[in-house]
């Protein structure tokens, strides 16, 4: 089950073209192929919730054989990356209609999903940073999507600075080998780690999660498509950094100081982006500095180490992509319509585009943490696991980060669809499939604060399952 | 389940104005009625029960959906729903622009109030409370005032996220978050997070009634916004709700081992009573000046408090016949701008002599907020804690009434100086404003709220001594200073727009970091690109392609290996 959840999306993608010239729509398929991932990560989450063991491994030499093994907390990871990732590829069915590049945007979506769900259940490191790095070829193909000089140059700065943390998290793995003499995370359960070996990781994970200083590259790749900025950069590829911090630093030891480190530096991070998204002008930057901003939260949470830190890091990812989908979502129809990425340049939307302003207030509000959505509990557990001896400044950093959060998204909500309208915009929101899209994710954003439970519910059996409860 | 209704039947209604709002424009009024009135029935027969309690597991082990209705909380939930009730008559009967959304607005309002005040777990509480940040924002926008919807929500926003500190540290101290499980043990001052704490709890109550430095939305929202907006929400909602929360503080914190937590509380009045006594007098609209007495009688409220340190009863029945009086005054200016066509003092002169029931009601709330009725400002022991000793205290308060007193004397006279012609209005509205200023008159005679008997006159002012003097001093000196002074200009002195200087400072700020992220991406970014962009160029100009040069590098690479491997770097 677990090789098909993931060889299936990945040898899916090769299939994405060969199909295609058969007459079958790129499109097509790939709904296809991310509803029965998702239909099938369901099936593993309920199993997982269950007990039911899913483990596969292939023994290699040197211990670097593929192992992968489904627990509560993969199978958590891997249905909201399904998840999401099916709404945005239905989304891009009525968003994507370069017929050039539709075949290619495709594959790269779908191999993107396969390598991000290898990587959610992968137990071995080698093999989570060789997904690692497919994702970042993905992300590199998607990001320079539209092929204009500018955009290739985006695409190319976000494949090398995750590369280089990669490759510092590579350095990671080498030294966790010969300190542990071994990179299987089941047998490095509660074991001492060097802390270079841990400041090695953590590099990694910055750059893929974008904090500071490695967060620059997020902000430049809006430059690709709109689902791919919600993909890639919302909702799935920057929670890669979190999810494998929450994975290896829940197995190991780790010295507590490090993560003391890490939430301050994840502190500063968030204020530094809250305060650009601040002064920034382009719908889509603003977006992705919320996003560096939200991520330093995850981290907070994490860095705890505690059971409340975990249950708060990885809820905070599911309601954070929901709602951050959804505004990266919404960014593509307004800019669609407007043809411009610039917020003084719009106005008045609201009245022309209501579903679109409806899904984004919801997003925006889910985001900034005000009930009665979702985002609140999110916001509320990561503050309250984050409530521990030496945090205290820390603590305040992030309170002000908040409060720029509700700053900059309801500037943009203002900008964008209240105020003078600076054109005369025709009416209607967009395609169905994109309206369809945001107006899910924004009563998502809505009904998860309502069934809050069950998300809280299984994580904290995933954190008693993983040994910190 | 009577507990459930005034919570959930507004919220059900709110649905309802939604969906049919626009496609049938009566529907708003109707479910409105519905939900107010259902809440109301909810409130009353809530006071025929004892103790009502409803559990449900929100969320495992997080937030469990517990309400409780007890005597305070039965108390605020009726004053509410009460206060709801009279609002919705005023405002079936008054222009409102948006109706779908102001009523939508009304009916969340309303089920989230009460549920913030019947929660018996801060997160709930906060969850309700930070709530009705959606319902104020949607208030203010369906109004037309967009600028001040944003300055409103960011306002309130961070004063909640202060409340969401204040929650956080409350429980780490107290250890739970279960409201009935606090009281029982209540946190100290000293404790390690008592302090922060309990100023964080207190900021975010104040915050929410408008208190400097979070006020500057109010007098904005006054002016753009309708007359029964204002009286629902900035005037009594958010001023019941805030009293209620600080009830709640006292009963969480002891206060009793020390001056701290009074000071905090002095502390944080007196930038109101300084600010809001200041630009009274610089008011030249009607709804200026009664929005600015919002800020001043919250200033005076918590004022009070610090000195006396009373219990929540005795907090909530002050705070209740203010919000009154408030809400009274802000419908009597809603009358006079439908009669006059203006709420601008030059414009409305006279406007009273000809709407005698709206005077008297208008009269009676200023009254009330002067505490001169039934000579309240003599015999108010809400001045005890100041009583015993506290001079400068005293002295504060007593010149910052003289001003609030020659400040409603300027206004009472500009309201009845002149001729303004007015036409009718409907009597509804004159009902509300006066069934509020009867409520304000009885509540500072000295009615209080009691669960068994709504209806107990509890007298408990008549406390004669020494300081009473100083209240009759008080009401002379600010005659005397209305006649030589009218209009006291305080020179070129305006009080700070704290909105202002935090968002110039958060601009600047906001700067600084744009600049960091940029000084980052120089740092990754174009440093690295230039100088790889340099060293290609530099050895790809060093591939000359004569043979010496490649024989010369590999000499030299010989070297350093030899170097190397002699010195034992390898190793």
């Amino acid at each position: 089950m677990l090789l098909t959840i993931i060889l299936g999306p990945i040898l899916g993608a090769f299939a994405v073209p060969l199909l295609s010239k058969l007459g079958f729509k790129p499109a097509h398929i790939a709904v296809a192929l991310g509803a029965v991932v998702f239909l099938l990560s369901v099936y593993l989450l309920t199993a997982a919730g269950n007990g039911t063991a899913f483990v596969w491994r292939f023994e290699m030499p040197l211990g670097f054989g593929p192992h992968f093994e489904l627990d509560m907390l993969s199978g958590f990871m891997a249905c909201c990356v399904s998840f999401l990732s099916l709404i945005i590829i239905f989304y891009s069915t009525g968003y994507i209609h370069d017929a050039d590049y539709e075949t290619e945007y495709y594959t790269f979506v779908i191999l993107f999903l396969g390598s991000m769900l290898g990587l959610v259940f992968s137990f071995n490191l080698i093999w989570t940073f060789v997904f690692w790095e497919v994702t970042a070829v993905c992300s590199w193909k998607l990001v320079g999507f539209f092929r204009k000089d500018a955009d290739k140059k985006k695409a190319v700065k976000t494949f090398l600075i995750t590369v280089f943390g990669a490759l510092f998290m590579l350095m990671g793995i080498i030294a966790v080998y010969f300190s542990n003499g071994t990179v299987d995370l089941s047998l490095l359960k509660g074991a001492h780690v060097p802390a270079i070996a841990c400041l090695l990781f953590i590099i990694g994970m910055f750059s893929k999660s974008a904090i500071l200083p490695f967060s620059t590259w997020l902000p430049d790749a809006g430059v690709a498509p709109s689902p791919v900025t919600a993909l890639l950069h919302a909702a799935v590829l920057v929670k890669i950094g979190v999810y494998v911090f929450a994975r290896v630093f829940y197995t190991i030891h780790c010295d507590p100081a490090l993560m003391q480190g890490v939430a301050f530096v994840a502190g500063l991070s968030s204020l530094v982006a809250g305060g650009a998204a601040i002064r920034e002008t382009n719908i889509k930057r603003i977006i992705a500095y919320s996003t560096i901003s939200q991520l330093g939260f995850i981290f907070l949470a994490l860095s705890t180490g505690s059971a409340a830190g975990l249950i708060a890091g990885m809820l905070f990812i599911m309601i954070h992509g929901i709602a951050k989908g959804g505004l990266f979502l919404c960014a593509g129809i307004i800019e669609h319509k407007t043809h411009t990425k610039d917020i003084t340049m719009m106005g008045g939307l609201w009245k022309v585009m209501p579903w679109t302003g409806t899904a984004f207030a919801l997003c925006a509000l889910s985001v900034a943490g005000i009930p009665p959505l979702s985002g609140f509990f999110s916001k509320f557990m990561v503050f309250k696991s984050a409530l521990i001896p030496g945090y205290g400044f820390i603590f305040f950093m992030f309170l002000v980060a908040a409060c720029f959060t509700a700053v900059y998204l309801l500037r943009t909500f203002h900008l964008v669809f209240l105020g003078a309208p600076q054109h005369e915009w025709a009416a209607g929101d967009g395609s169905f499939q994109t309206v369809f899209s945001v107006t899910l994710l924004g009563v998502m954003a809505l009904a998860a604060a309502f069934l809050i439970s069950f998300p809280v519910g299984y994580l904290v059996r995933a954190a008693a399952q993983m040994g910190v409860l | 389940m009577t507990i459930l209704v005034p919570v959930l039947l507004p919220l059900i209604c709110a649905a309802g104005v939604l969906v049919f709002g626009k496609k049938y424009p009566l529907s708003n009024k109707f479910f409105t009625f519905i939900g107010a009135v259902g809440a109301l029935g909810a409130a009353v027969a809530l006071f025929a029960q004892d103790f009502q309690m409803f559990y449900m597991n929100w969320c495992e082990g997080v937030l469990p959906f517990s309400l409780t209705a007890g005597t305070f909380e039965k108390t605020v939930v009726a004053a509410l729903c009460f206060f709801a009730f009279i609002i919705l008559l005023y405002a079936a009967k008054s222009k409102i622009e948006n109706e779908k959304w102001f009523y939508f607005s009304f009916l969340f309002t309303l089920s989230f109030a009460c549920g913030a005040a019947m929660a018996d777990n801060l997160l709930l509480m906060l969850f309700f409370w930070e709530g009705l940040l959606v319902s104020l924002y949607i208030f203010i926008v369906s109004a037309g005032a967009q600028s001040t919807a944003f300055k409103a929500f960011i306002i309130n926003a961070v004063g909640d996220i202060a409340l969401l500190a204040g929650v956080v540290l409350t429980a780490a101290a107290a250890g739970s978050f279960e409201i009935s499980i606090i009281k029982t043990g209540p946190v100290q001052l000293t404790d390690s997070y008592g302090a922060w704490a309990f100023l964080l709890m207190c900021a975010g109550a104040l915050a929410k009634a408008g208190a400097v430095p979070f006020h500057s939305w109010i007098p904005d929202a006054a002016e753009k916004t309708n007359s029964a907006f204002m009286a629902y929400l900035p005037a009594a909602f958010e001023k019941i709700l805030a009293v209620f929360l600080l009830g709640r503080i006292m009963t969480f914190f002891n206060l009793s081992g020390g001056s701290l937590g009074a000071n905090i509380f002095i502390c944080l009045a007196i930038p109101s009573i300084i600010v809001a006594v200041v630009m009274l007098f610089k008011q030249k609209d009607l709804k200026g000046f009664i929005a600015y007495n919002i800020i001043l009688q919250i200033g005076l409220l918590a004022f009070e408090q610090g000195a006396s340190l009373g219990g929540a009863a005795e907090l909530v029945s002050h705070g209740i016949y203010k919000a009154a009086a408030l809400s009274s005054m802000f419908l009597c200016a809603g009358i006079i701008e439908a009669a006059a066509g203006s709420t601008a003092l030059d414009k409305i002169g006279g406007s009273l002599k000809k709407m005698k029931f709206t005077a008297v009601c208008f009269i009676i709330s200023c009254a009330v907020l002067c505490k001169v009725t039934l000579l309240d400002i003599i015999f108010s022991n809400t001045y005890a804690g100041l009583y015993s000793g506290n001079t400068v205290g005293i002295i504060f308060i007593a010149l910052a009434h003289i001003f609030i007193l020659a400040a409603f004397f300027k206004v009472i006279a500009a309201l009845f100086k002149g001729n303004t012609q007015v036409k009718p209005v409907p009597v509804m509205l004159n009902f509300s404003a006066g069934v509020f200023a009867v409520l304000a008159l009885l509540f500072s005679a000295g009615w209080v709220f009691d669960a068994r008997n709504l209806f107990v006159l509890e007298h408990a002012h008549f406390n004669f001594n020494w300081v009473s003097g100083v209240g009759i001093a008080v009401i002379l000196a600010a005659v005397a200073l209305h006649i030589k002074w009218p209009s006291p200009s305080f020179g070129d002195f305006t009080p700070p727009d704290f909105y202002q200087a935090a968002r110039t400072a958060s601009l600047a700020v906001s700067t600084g970091l744009f600049k960091t992220d940029r000084f980052f991406d120089f740092i990754i970014d174009v440093m690295p690109t230039t100088v790889i962009k340099r060293f290609s160029k530099k050895g790809s100009a060093m591939h000359t392609g004569l043979s010496i040069s490649y024989i010369l590098w590999a000499l030299i690479g010989a070297l350093v290996f030899a170097v190397l491997s002699l010195s034992g770097g390898w190793v």
